[in-house]
């Protein structure tokens, strides 16, 4: 193998490995005044992500919640008071931002015209890492 | 036959001229709603929530009075609002009871234009038009 060729090879797999970091992403959009009709749950690679949309009757809940692959874990009750704080701050008037909730990092934004919010977490380390702390 | 006219005219007239609350709920937001309406009139209170927005589906006027033939008050709306919404929630898209012996309430929701809309007559109301 010609020294370019392993040189394109040692980019690529840094490359894959830069992008492959775990999170927790909690999208919803357009919710009806009773629920959601989809809730859709997919969990790869160490990333997770929840995905609630369209009027209907169901809440927008993990169904198999999901955990760090560093191990942190994130019980019902942090999730919900993780949302509270999210939702009191958009209530407030900040429709993007970020905090630390104990060893998490929470990024969020909301936008009003799409009636849309993305919560994405972290692992502290993991942030730190990305360069987001 | 003018007189008769007439009073078929008023009869129509006065049959349709409920004393109620009108609540209309559709397309709310994530934190609420954007446009919030509200008239008193002719008898009816009308309160219409539209639209992803942050603000809540509550009159301003501090309570609910239709001609003084009904009055609730924002304690009372609140239960009856708790009250339609948990009944959807069981499954029941469209139905009525009565709250505390003081009003009808007849509500219905439709899924496909996520609306709902609810109206609260007095009893008297309700019984001249043979709600009850």
């Amino acid at each position: 193998m010609t020294l370019i060729k392993r040189w394109m090879l040692f980019m690529f797999i840094c490359m894959f490995a830069s992008n492959s970091y775990a999170w927790i992403k909690i999208e919803k959009a357009n919710k009806g005044l009773f629920g959601y009709k989809y809730v859709n749950e997919d969990h790869t690679s160490g990333s997770h992500m929840l995905a609630c949309a369209e009027p209907g009757w169901n809440g927008c809940n993990w169904d198999n919640p999901p955990t760090f692959d560093d191990g942190n874990f994130l019980d019902l009750d942090d999730y919900l008071e993780i949302e509270s704080e999210v939702e009191s701050k958009i209530e407030s008037g900040v429709s993007s931002g970020d905090f630390l909730f104990e060893t998490i990092y929470v990024e969020f934004t909301y936008d009003q015209d799409l009636d849309r919010l993305v919560m994405k977490l972290y692992s502290k380390d993991e942030a730190r890492e990305l360069g987001l702390l | 036959m003018k007189k008769l006219s007439l009073f078929l005219v008023a009869l129509t007239i006065s049959s349709t001229s409920f004393c109620d609350i009108i609540v209309t709920k559709k397309n709310k937001g994530l934190f609420g709603y954007r446009y919030v309406s509200e008239t008193v009139a002719e008898g009816t209170h009308t309160l219409s929530c539209n639209d992803p927005g942050f603000s809540s589906c509550k009159s301003e006027l501090g309570s609910y009075n239709v001609d003084g033939e009904l009055v609730l008050s924002h304690e009372e709306f609140s239960v009856i609002d708790e009250t339609v919404n948990e009944s959807i929630d069981e499954g029941n898209s469209n139905g009525k009871f009565v709250y505390d012996d003081k009003c009808l309430v007849v509500y219905s929701y439709s899924e496909s234009n996520d609306q709902l809309t609810y109206r609260v007559y007095s009893i008297s109301e309700a019984q001249e038009n043979n709600l009850l």
